[in-house]
């Protein structure tokens, strides 16, 4: 019955009101006829009862002959439902509204959380990953999570590991950061040079300074050996005066120069899509290909290939089932004639970006220097770039050879 | 009547086989459910109904259901759902 109800309410259903000398009798030829009636009430000298919509006018023909009369008191059912919720059109562009409201809302990313930092500064991850790529108000679809975690990793070395999570609007970055090695602070050890520069300052905690400020140091010099000396001024009489073997502790401040190298020509030569492109459709399921769609060969000579999966029915299969679609672009090597001044902007634009990519996360940029080097060659324009940068460049190298750590 | 000689081997034979008696001997099967509803297969349609007694008629006789707030939950040609707080129910049979 209870199924026979969804049906009756899902093509309609009317109350009615039955007076009359017999309703009995009416009832039992509706019963026999076939006509569905249920919910039948005794009230005051009047009887109501539900029958569905397309048997009402066999009912009247019953009621007639039956000397009974029929009044229909209500509609109930989905068809009546949606017409009188057709009639508002309010209602429905507010539901049109809402819904498209929702699901726009929905496409972006929010809010990002960051999770299982323990020295860095949540801050400043979000900077980090803002800078990879991930900010809030970013399309969900534009986010390429691997990307955006790869990017982070480079960019901060004290990251061991970095998981991006898009859960609804929100973005949950969860990092792992590197476990310090434990410093071995027993191990005798030197500091060196990690790379060539001028020392200006030296600190030492520990050890005896090997250089002095304003020398310069090539890289894997000995800065800071890891020694002691005793002074022989209080050594007890007669007793070895041997030097100890220590962990060499400090800082050594120089100057580093980056250098960086670019040129531009006049006529330069850039790929760019010719416009034409084709694609195919490959059906994957569990990453295995299933169905190819397309043809197989590209009738280009240079092509750039694009490569994009769409996942399908997400969260409704358990089976990863996804429709890759790649996207073959024709491209056409294009000259492009440049004036002298935008080859020459382009050529200290790319030396200066060189010189940026070798500079450290933590360095200190003091001064920089961009210059145009000579023409050698007519329509060639040739630059570089130095960065000069402050940092301490000593690392400690244990004395019996062992690896060297760079912290 | 046709009825009382057709029962006179009918009834050994529902026994013999176990067959459904209501099948074979044209009975009303009723199911009640504490008191809360009443089902009467192979009924003879309405007698009369007020919402303190249902009755019903049987091939042989009637059936009365007596109770406070009945309501027929559902009816067609072969059966009827009574719903309400069911008092009593009486066989009134034309063959006693």
């Amino acid at each position: 019955m209870t199924i026979l109800k969804l049906r009756y309410f899902l093509t309609g259903f009317l109350l009615i009101r039955i007076t009359g000398a017999a309703p009995e009798k009416f009832f039992n030829l509706a019963a026999l006829e076939g006509i569905p009636l249920w919910d039948i009430k005794h009230g005051t000298g009047k009887f109501t009862f539900k029958t569905d919509v397309d048997s009402f006018a066999g009912l009247r023909h019953l009621a007639r002959r039956t000397g009974c009369r029929l009044h229909i008191l209500g509609k109930a059912g989905l068809p009546f439902l949606c017409n009188r919720l057709l009639r508002r059109r309010g209602l429905i562009f507010g539901l049109i509204f809402f819904i498209l409201g929702l699901y726009t809302a929905s496409s972006f990313i929010l809010f990002i959380q960051i999770t299982g930092n323990e020295k860095l500064d949540s801050g400043y991850l979000r900077e980090l990953a803002a800078r990879a790529g991930a900010t809030p108000g970013r399309l969900r679809r534009n986010l390429d999570i691997d990307d955006v975690a790869n990017r982070m990793l480079l960019a901060e070395p004290r990251l061991e590991w970095v998981g991006l999570q898009l859960v609804g609007t929100k973005l949950i970055i969860e990092v792992r950061e590197a476990i310090d090695k434990p410093a071995e602070m027993d191990a005798p050890a030197d500091l060196v040079a990690a790379k060539d520069g001028l020392v200006t300052e030296v600190l030492v905690f520990v050890g005896e300074a090997r250089v002095q400020p304003q020398e310069t140091v090539r890289r894997g010099q000995l800065l800071i050996e890891g020694i002691i000396r005793p002074d022989p001024q209080y050594a007890a009489e007669g007793e070895e005066q041997k030097s100890k073997p220590v962990h060499a502790q400090g800082k050594v401040i120089a100057r580093v120069w980056y250098e960086g190298y670019g040129e531009a020509s006049l006529t330069e030569t850039v790929r760019v899509r010719s416009g034409r492109s084709i694609s195919r459709r490959i059906l994957c399921i569990e990453g295995q290909p299933v169905l190819r769609v397309g043809r197989d060969s590209i009738p280009f000579a240079r092509y750039e290939k694009v490569i994009r999966s769409q996942p399908v029915l997400e969260r409704i299969i358990r089976v990863p089932v996804e429709v890759v679609t790649e996207t073959f672009y024709e491209l056409e090597l294009q000259k492009k004639e440049i004036t002298a001044e935008q080859a020459r902007k382009l050529a200290l634009a790319r030396a200066r970006q060189l010189a940026e990519l070798q500079l450290p996360a933590d360095a200190e940029l003091i001064d920089e220097t961009v210059e145009e080097l000579p023409v050698q060659k007519k329509g060639l324009f040739r630059a570089r770039c130095i960065l000069e940068t402050r940092e301490d460049i000593a690392v400690s190298k244990p004395k019996n050879g062992g690896e060297s750590s760079f912290d | 009547m046709g009825e009382k000689t057709g029962s006179k081997w009918r009834r050994p034979l529902a026994d013999i086989f176990e067959l459904p008696r209501e099948i074979i001997l044209d009975l009303p099967r009723v199911t009640i459910t504490g008191n809360l509803q009443c089902y009467i297969e192979n009924h003879g349609g309405i007698i009369a109904y007020t919402g303190g007694k249902v009755r019903i008629a049987l091939t042989d006789g009637e059936l009365a259901v007596s109770g406070e707030n009945l309501v027929i939950r559902y009816m067609n040609k072969d059966e009827i759902a009574i719903d309400g707080s069911i008092l009593g129910i009486q066989y009134k049979l034309d063959s006693v």
